[in-house]
């Protein structure tokens, strides 16, 4: 469309998905860039468990250096998805900023798709960030096949978090409890995860933390990086991940509230 | 409205809106040139960097174009919001409380401002609580009690037709005003 806000004539249309997206797309990253302490408290944690972890007595007691690799994947999404991304979301609706954003012509859902296209963007380059340092200090040998594989896997774990981030989002209004519960279960899946799918808590629980969302990422993970085989429990844990955007998702989508009140 | 059916038309419906609510906001982390390249886009204009500062000069903004929202004054906000309420040239332009909690100069400098508006063609439909507010911008004030519209008309109409209204009258301090109007009307009780 041409300028027009300098004549007379009058946009009768609204604008399309894609200019809508673009737009609202280039706002949040602004907005990102200017409030980026959560952005690098998210990137430095995993380069930090990969700084501290680089000796190779370490690495070896925590489970070699691809789970290692894994780990700070995990931690640096998880954190983005439940922290970053869920205290963005409720502190936009408490002030206003969405009802704001309703009463233009641009469709409802490009409001939110373009903060989930953010996400996902900012997931890749942690992603990719993680896997050159890890690389560098833990001397994996990354090739460049393994690059998209990576990434693939990064964005399918980057959406089980969100879906997870967005049901959050959903059943709770208030960015302070938002903010507290995220935290909560920001180490909760991490700690089950973890704890479990290493075995230390027991053999009933590691068979339950298999199946949490960080479970079945890191078998994705580790497989993926050929740690271990592609397995009939690597595809369920695919098909589980799946099943996890899907419900977590609808559950995000369908009570979420564009107003805090 | 307009000839639009509101069932299934939001995105048309709200091409021809511009909004102003007083519950909302704008992205505080954004430079008030930058929100006004977001809405534009929003609404389907693609507004160059010179068109976005002859419109941040009409509204006086010019040299806050770098400021970010949240560094603006109440009244500066309150000029940024009819802005972009404004920013499509809407058939019908809709603010609610637009003058709430500003200074004596804020607010005559954003009457200025929708008086402007109104000249430009097209349609405002305002809600206050100022009755020297709807005296001085309205063409047509509607007084609104429990959900109900009780009475329409000019504002200096209404003070004429109520004027010896003995619920008025009780209220009054002297020359019956458009807010013993209001008070005669919906009640001297506290409202939440």
């Amino acid at each position: 469309m041409a300028d027009t806000y300098q004549g007379r004539i009058q946009p009768r249309s609204a604008p399309s998905p894609i200019k809508a997206i673009k737009s609202l797309f280039v706002a949040d990253f602004l907005v990102l860039t200017k409030s980026s302490r959560a952005l690098i408290a998210a990137i430095m944690s995993p380069v930090y468990v990969l700084v501290i972890s680089r000796s190779s007595k370490a690495q070896a007691k925590l489970g070699g250096s691809p789970f290692l690799l894994t780990l700070s994947v995990t931690l640096g999404l998880l954190s983005l998805s439940l922290i970053s991304y869920t205290l963005m979301v409720a502190r936009d609706r408490e002030r206003g900023v969405f009802q704001r954003l309703r009463v233009t012509p641009a469709p409802t859902w490009t409001i939110m798709a373009s903060c989930i296209l953010k996400q996902v963007v900012v997931s890749e380059v942690l992603t990719e960030i993680v896997l050159i340092v890890s690389s560098q200090l833990l001397h994996i040998n990354i090739t460049f096949a393994d690059y998209p594989k990576t990434m693939l896997i990064a964005l399918l774990e980057a959406f089980v978090f969100l879906a997870i981030a967005q049901s959050l989002v959903g059943l709770l209004k208030s960015a302070t409890t938002v903010s507290a519960v995220g935290s909560f279960l920001f180490a909760t899946p991490l700690l089950t995860g973890l704890l479990g799918v290493s075995g230390v808590l027991g053999e009933t629980f590691q068979s339950f933390a298999k199946w949490t969302p960080v479970g079945t990422i890191m078998a994705i993970f580790q497989a993926a990086l050929s740690q271990t085989q592609w397995d009939e429990h690597t595809s369920l844990a695919l098909l589980a991940c799946f099943g996890y955007i899907v419900v977590f998702g609808f559950i995000g989508v369908r009570y979420f509230k564009w107003d805090a009140r | 409205m307009a000839g639009i059916e509101g069932e299934g038309n939001r995105s048309r419906i709200n091409s021809i809106l511009g909004v102003a609510l007083q519950s909302t906001s704008f992205q505080a982390e954004l430079s008030i040139s930058q929100l006004v390249k977001l809405y534009g886009g929003l609404y389907n204009l693609d507004l160059s960097p010179k068109n976005i500062a002859l419109a941040l000069e009409r509204s006086g903004l010019s040299e806050e174009s770098r400021k970010r929202f949240k560094q603006l004054s109440g009244g500066q906000q309150q000029r940024l919001s009819l802005l972009i309420a404004n920013i499509a040239r809407p058939l019908l332009l809709l603010l609610d409380e637009p003058t709430s909690g500003l200074d004596p100069q804020s607010r005559r400098g954003l009457w200025s401002e929708i008086e402007s508006n109104r000249r430009g063609g097209g349609s405002i439909l305002l809600t206050t609580h100022s009755m020297e507010e709807a005296q001085s911008v309205c063409d047509r004030v509607a007084i609104i009690d429990h959900g109900k519209i009780i009475t329409v008309d000019t504002p200096q109409n209404l003070i004429t037709k109520h004027a010896s209204d003995p619920r008025v009258l009780k209220v009054s301090r002297g020359k019956v005003t458009l807010e013993d109007v209001f008070i005669g009307l919906t009640g001297g009780e506290i409202r939440g």
